[in-house]
């Protein structure tokens, strides 16, 4: 079980604390800065420290420390802390260290109501709302005038119904359901352009705004693409099973439905090309840097938002390049060379060129960068997964639909 | 900060405030003024809501923040009754966290809570006991124990939930509360409630983990409510049935077991099913139902979002499932591969365990675990780690490839960890040993240095027992030690390569030569490998003998002790000296044949550990870990888990069994094991009534010449006696008896022991039949306490009757106030028949008039709350000069406050006033001095009064006065104490003293749930033992 939690921002300044059994001096965390210090992105998310276990998370420039004495499943912990943050995110739209430190009794107040004794007792957005309001300008001043607070004093309905992630007596205006099918093509492509593996990680994102208690289901025209499912607690699985349908009663607002994956046995169209060339010398002289980019299997639709980064050999000093499409930065320190294309439009092919300062005497041979790429198309799912009908039962309106489809670039890396 | 719009609403109060600071908003957070504490104190005296609530924002910002506010704690404890729930609940965040360090006033805020968990709003009733458990405060330990008690029976499911929570919390507080907390744990585990049970489970794991028989009775319930348990619920509930599982399943996978339950399967399934049996048992292993409706309950929980719960399932998959279902398992397992990085880490290291004994299972998903540059170095080392370990024959190539690819990476740790892996694949697969060696040797002449020096460790191991290639090895090595580009460990890896295989080499008697041109400047591995390799060559080529003879020289004077000794014993074997047999067997001992290395995964012993784990992450196991138990050969406790027949309940065996074994009116048997039968004897006692109807007229005889002196006794021997029917006074004779009244009835029951026992049974029987008590003489029949079944006989608390019956009564009304008729009261020490609530107060009434006074009779009661009174039957007439007594039933409701009620009679209404003393709110009990000390520990901290009392002459006399005071009955203790025990009327509470005998004074210590009583209690024995007669 969870003891304490510590909040640590990127500069090892512990600035938030909060223990649910007895207090725990916060010098404990210096294990945790210690293995940062040392190598400040590989962090193993446990640590045992002599008496105590450290399970931490990054993310959003903050690490999340929690602090057990005993045996207790890691993941538990860690999936914990992600929902914590996911909250926070919830709460007040983003999550770093100026937004926890201006909301920290609203924090400290969630992470009270989250987490009983170091077990969880509502994590759930829904119920976790109506029990502390989040903030906002409007209702802060109508506070002030009437006197109430954002805490709730009744227990929320939802915690004791059997669907516990929707809130009761939901009445919109309008009624609204909006669906994004986000696709990611997690892909290694080799140096000759040769596909290494590649998958489709796709998830559904809802935004479900109706009124009352509605029954949803969601039919695909193809859902034998499916090679493996996560679900959100509301889905019905039974059905799932059965007939190859998602039948829910959504919770309000936005949500993510499930997640699926495609398998690496079916092939994955790769939608676009790098065409690569860097030669560095060891004498000393300047090297060249040559990068070509072209969409492929992009079923006729364009790639937007592309942008590549590079983490160049550490002996590159610097980079002088020119780029007939976008911008490109380059980052001595980190050796991160980024270049932000924009969107592909045929026939003219994006290309950088230029050339490259390596350090004197350097050794230059067997470094071999690789490229991490982003792109996102939009009106596409690359898996070809298309949504045929939702419907709706258990209420009276008539909602507004909506589904999108996006493919982005998940983990794709070119090895160069 | 302060113009920021933000939650933050510093400014929200600044219109009313007069803050001596400037800018109370900047404070909130950042400000590290102590002596701002000043004015927030002031601002939580104030009486303004947003004045407290401001306070607290920045109070709460300072725990935040890990600065210290405790000092500010009679400030904030006070605003605890605050009707402002922010306020309040903002306090409980400030209570929970500094009441262990201000435990005395962290007690003025108990009543608050006790008061909340009263509440109809279940969510205040569940915060209260969420915060009433969460303060660490040892004094409040039996507080809790009834809050939870309470609560876990409580309406509400959220309040039940709030409950199993507080169970660990208590527990890690006071240990000793175990046995109770069990029971409580016993009862959430069979709730109906999904919210619940998850709680539940996790209490039980964390209070009593090993007590599987507990589950046996909900498993099946536990297994069908799992899929609508909330997340981490399931997790909880998936741990604990995994360790059940393992516990009473035999392992689906051992073939012992299945091959016997197939012999035996068709015996028992009718015929229509033993062709479904055998087409199940020829296909896949038989699993005990039981086993399989968890398997089944679970599996749908593969699909969960929670990366936790998938692997909990995995855990019980693998180590309870069957085999064949693994598969699914190993799919959602790299599902998770693709959630946040952290996640990743502890999944890939449950894979490495597991690929290390069940490569099967990841074999398809081979292409997932091919790393990315971006992934951060301890993730690449565990996918290495899996790809090592899954590589076959088919797929080593493919992985080959992937290794070309990452020895080449800018990561140094990763491409060491790369070039061990390629090492270990040569080792472990046959037919790709000549290409991981060529690519090995390639990789010998990089130009990183660092590289190479990991390249010739590996070869060093790869070549080990001598391959075909291991000639072309000694060349490169060759090589490589003559350019002098290999450094420390390579340096000797690469000489020792040559000594092993290069012995017959040509070129071996150059290296050595070149290599000792600087021997004092190679490092001491060096050296020795050198030592070796000459005195190798030395055997094998006989032509370097004074080469060798040169080294061992130059080692003689080396620095380094090692070196030294090496060579001294080395030179034993090429200077043979007088035939020794050393020299003969140099060649066998030098140049032997040796077996292949193994190279095995490091996590090869993780597999020891609960997949899953955090002990499987580290390795080692972790505080509370502790390991799955072995499966059993037999199926354990199959018939437990039937759902209990609704008839059976425990109580009717139990009576049967005494009923039958110990015939009636056996005197010999104990006392103390009827008493046992006593306590569950409720729903026999119409049975031992119509037992009893033969001898009923006589009885009713003697009733009434028994009635007025017996009361005192009655309740005890009815209560004791009514069950077996066998002769229990000797409980109630064994206190002390000073009164005459009993000691006469006393001699008179000794004469005649059968009659006057069934005269006391038969006294229930009266009770029953009599019109005016019918309506509860239930509550009057049944014993006043149902011990919990189970208990030993030692540990029961059986009502006895009174030490003492006071003689001494109280004059009511004056025959002057009256005109003539007197009312005298007398405290009978005795429930009254009514009730057991009640007080029996005997009332003397007396004519002192000329005239017949008629119609005598209780007229107004002004009672309130529980508190009752129950009317005698009203007296037709008095004669002139006579005098009658009758009982009053007072139910006080453990209050001494007054009763009031009047009398009537033809004579006017008189109004009566009866104070009680505390002592006569009690009734004696007796039991056993460990049961008495064990209860007297839950019942410390607030509920335990201290009264110090001059000292007595002796036992006997303080015995005497506190019996006089109060209805106690005497414990028996071997200690200097004087130990007495009672029960509240009204509540039963227990009420137990103790006296302590001090050199010049005693102590006298009360521990009685009711806090006011305990402390009356203990005033009033104190001041009698200070009375002078």
């Amino acid at each position: 079980m969870i003891h304490s939690l510590f909040i640590i921002n990127p500069s090892g300044d512990v600035f938030l604390e909060k223990h649910w059994r007895s207090v725990i001096p916060r010098s404990v965390c210096d294990y945790y800065l210690e293995a940062q210090r040392a190598s400040p992105n590989d962090v193993p998310p446990v640590l045992a420290a002599p008496h105590h276990y450290l399970i931490s998370i990054q993310r959003g420039g903050v690490a999340l420390v929690a602090v057990s004495k005993q045996e207790v499943a890691p993941l538990f912990v860690i999936e914990f802390l992600h929902r914590v943050f996911d909250t926070f995110q919830d709460y007040f739209s983003d999550c770093t260290e100026t937004i926890i430190k201006e909301n920290y009794v609203v924090v400290y107040e969630l992470l009270d109501e989250m987490l009983d004794n170091g077990f969880p007792l509502a994590t759930e957005s829904n119920i976790l709302k109506e029990l502390i309001k989040p903030p906002n300008i409007l209702r802060t001043i109508a506070n002030t005038v009437t006197g109430k607070s954002n805490v709730s004093s009744i227990l929320p309905s939802g915690q004791l119904s059997n669907v516990p992630w929707r809130r009761s007596g939901v009445k919109y205006a309008n009624n609204e359901a909006y669906f994004d099918v986000v696709e990611e093509v997690d892909a290694i492509i080799d140096k000759s352009g040769a596909t290494v593996s590649a998958e489709i990680q796709g998830y559904i994102d809802c935004c479900i705004k109706l009124s009352g208690m509605p029954d949803l289901t969601l039919t695909f025209v193809n859902p034998r693409l499916f090679d493996d499912v996560s679900f959100h607690p509301c889905v019905r699985f039974k059905r799932w099973e059965s007939e190859r349908i998602l039948s829910f009663i959504p919770p309000d607002g936005n949500f993510r439905l499930m997640s699926y994956h495609v398998g690496s046995q079916s092939v994955v169209a790769i939608p676009m090309y790098v065409r690569h060339n860097l030669v560095l010398k060891s004498n000393g002289d300047q090297g060249r840097l040559d990068l070509t980019v072209g969409p492929k299997q992009t079923m006729g639709r364009t790639l937007e938002n592309v942008s590549l980064e590079i983490c160049m050999p550490k002996c590159v000093l610097n980079c002088s390049l020119t780029a007939n499409q976008g911008k490109y930065s380059y980052d001595p320190v980190s050796k991160v060379l980024v270049w932000d294309i924009g969107r592909i439009e045929l026939p003219k092919l994006p290309n950088i060129r230029g050339s490259v300062s390596v350090a004197s005497g350097a050794d230059t041979s067997g470094a071999n960068p690789s490229i991490n790429v982003h792109f996102t198309i939009p009106a596409l799912a690359v898996s070809g997964l298309r949504v045929s009908r939702l419907d709706m039962y258990g209420a009276k309106y008539k909602p507004f639909k909506g589904v999108k489809y996006v493919t982005k670039a998940g983990k794709f890396h070119i090895r160069m | 900060m302060a113009t920021t719009p933000s939650y933050n609403n510093d400014k929200v109060v600044t219109g009313e405030v007069e803050y001596p600071a400037g800018d109370p908003a900047s404070g909130a957070f950042f400000q590290p003024d102590y002596k701002k504490n000043e004015d927030l104190k002031q601002m939580l005296d104030g009486s303004k809501d947003s004045l407290k609530l401001e306070a607290m924002k920045r109070i709460i910002g300072m725990i935040a923040k890990g600065r210290d506010a405790s000092d500010l704690f009679p400030a904030v404890v006070k605003n605890v009754v605050s009707k402002n729930i922010e306020v309040k609940k903002l306090v409980y965040v400030y209570l929970v966290r500094y009441a262990e360090e201000q435990q005395d006033l962290a007690l003025l805020s108990i009543s608050t809570f006790q008061r909340a968990l009263k509440d109809p709003n279940q969510l205040i009733r569940a915060s209260a006991l969420r915060v009433l458990s969460s303060i660490r405060v040892p004094m409040i330990v039996p507080i809790v124990m009834l809050a939870i008690r309470d609560s876990a029976s409580d309406m509400s499911p959220y309040v039940r939930k709030t409950a199993a929570h507080a169970i660990p919390k208590l527990y890690s507080l006071d240990p000793d509360q175990k046995e109770e907390l069990v029971a409580i744990i016993d009862k959430l585990l069979s709730d109906k409630a999904p919210l619940v049970v998850g709680s539940a489970a996790m209490a039980f794991s964390e209070v009593c983990a090993d007590r599987m028989s507990l589950i046996h009775r909900s498993y099946r319930q536990l297994c069908s409510l799992l899929a609508d348990v909330d997340e981490w619920g399931q997790l909880a509930l998936l741990n604990v049935l995994t360790v059940y599982a393992k516990t009473c399943f035999p392992d689906p996978n051992n073939d012992n077991y299945s091959s016997e339950s197939e012999t035996e399967k068709p015996f028992y399934e009718s015929d229509s099913d033993a062709s479904e049996t055998q087409k199940r048992t020829s296909s896949s292993p038989t699993v005990d139902p039981d086993l399989r409706l968890l398997l089944r309950a679970a599996k749908p929980l593969l699909q969960s979002r929670n990366a936790g719960v998938v692997m909990a399932v995995a855990q019980l998959f693998y180590h309870c499932g069957p085999v064949q279902e693994l598969p699914p398992v190993a799919k959602a397992m790299v599902r998770l591969l693709r959630a946040h990085v952290e996640v990743q880490s502890v999944v890939l290291n449950s894979i490495a365990a597991l690929t290390v004994t069940k490569r099967a299972l990841f074999e398809p998903f081979l292409k997932s675990f091919f790393v990315r540059n971006s992934d951060p170095t301890h993730v690449k080392l565990l996918k290495l780690e899996i790809l090592t370990n899954l590589a076959t024959e088919a797929s080593a190539p493919v992985v080959l490839r992937e290794y070309q690819t990452y020895v080449t990476s800018s990561d140094k740790a990763f491409v060491a960890a790369t070039i061990q892996a390629i090492g270990r694949l040569a080792v472990a697969i046959q037919t790709e040993t000549e290409t991981c060696l060529n690519g090995l040797l390639h990789l010998l002449s990089s130009k990183d240095e660092w590289v190479v020096c990991e390249a010739v460790v590996v070869v060093k191991r790869v070549v080990g027992g001598g391959a075909s290639s291991a000639r072309a090895a000694v060349s490169r090595a060759a090589k490589l030690l003559r350019s002098d580009r290999l450094a420390g460990n390579a340096r000797a890896a690469a000489v020792w390569l040559v000594a092993e295989h290069g012995a017959k080499h040509p070129r071996a008697a150059a290296i050595l030569a070149h290599m000792i041109s600087n021997f004092a400047d190679q490092d001491e591995l060096v050296k020795l490998q050198l030592l070796s390799l000459a005195v190798k060559l030395s055997i094998t080529q006989p032509d370097t003998l004074p080469m060798c003879r040169y080294v061992l020289h130059l080692a003689r004077y080396d620095a380094s002790y090692d070196v030294r000794d090496r060579a001294r014993m080395l030179r034993k074997f090429i200077e043979p000296q007088n035939d020794s047999l050393l020299a003969q067997y140099a060649a066998d001992i030098f140049c032997p044949d040796k077996p292949k290395p193994t190279i095995q995964s490091s996590f090869k012993d993780r597999d020891q550990y609960t997949l899953g784990s955090l002990s499987q992450y580290i390795g080692s196991a972790a505080g509370c870990y502790t390991p799955l138990p072995t499966s059993p050969a037999e199926p354990v406790a199959a018939d437990l888990r039937e759902p209990p027949p609704v008839e059976t309940q425990p109580a009717p065996v139990q009576k049967n069994k005494t009923f039958y074994s110990e015939p009636e009116g056996d005197s010999g048997s104990t006392s103390s094991g009827s008493e046992t039968s006593s306590g569950s004897e409720e729903s026999s006692e119409d049975e031992e009534e119509k037992h009893e109807d033969e001898e009923k007229p006589k009885e009713a005889n003697n009733y009434k010449s028994n009635s007025e002196t017996s009361d005192s006794e009655s309740d005890s021997e009815t209560s004791s006696s009514d069950g077996s029917g066998s002769d229990n006074e000797d409980s109630s004779d064994e206190a002390p008896q000073t009164n005459d009244d009993q000691q006469e009835q006393k001699e008179e029951s000794n004469k005649n022991e059968k009659s006057n026992l069934e005269l006391l049974l038969e006294l229930d029987e009266v009770a029953s039949t009599l019109p005016t008590m019918t309506p509860t003489c239930g509550g009057f029949l049944s014993p006043p306490t149902v011990p919990p079944m189970g208990l030993s006989e030692a540990d029961m608390i059986t009502p006895v009757g009174p030490s003492i019956v006071p003689n001494k009564s109280t004059e009511l009304i004056s025959r002057v106030m009256s005109g003539g008729l007197s009312v005298h009261s007398r405290w009978t020490r005795a429930p009254h028949l009514y009730s057991n609530k009640m007080c029996a107060i005997q009332l003397t009434l007396t004519n002192h008039t000329a005239d017949e006074v008629t119609n005598i009779r209780l007229n107004k009661k002004i009672v309130s709350g529980s508190r009752s009174i129950h009317e005698f039957s009203p007296i037709s007439s008095l004669g002139p000069g006579a005098s009658t007594t009758t009982l009053l039933g007072v139910d006080f409701g453990d209050s001494i406050q007054p009763v009031e009620f009047t009398i009537a009679s033809s004579l006017g209404e008189m109004n009566i006033v009866i104070t009680p003393q505390v002592g006569e709110l009690i009734r004696a009990v007796n039991m056993s001095e460990v049961r008495w000390a064990r209860e007297q520990r839950k019942l410390r901290g607030m509920t335990e009064c201290d009264k110090k009392a001059p000292k007595l002459e002796n036992d006997l006399i303080m015995c005497t006065r506190v019996f006089e005071t109060a209805n106690l009955g005497a414990v028996d203790s071997p200690t200097d104490f004087l130990k007495f025990a009672g029960r509240l009327m009204s509540s039963q509470d227990l009420v137990l003293l103790s006296v302590r005998i001090e050199s010049d004074h005693s102590v006298v210590t009360v521990n009685c749930p009711n806090m006011a009583i305990a402390s009356m209690l203990a005033n009033d024995i104190s001041s009698s033992f200070s009375k002078y007669y």
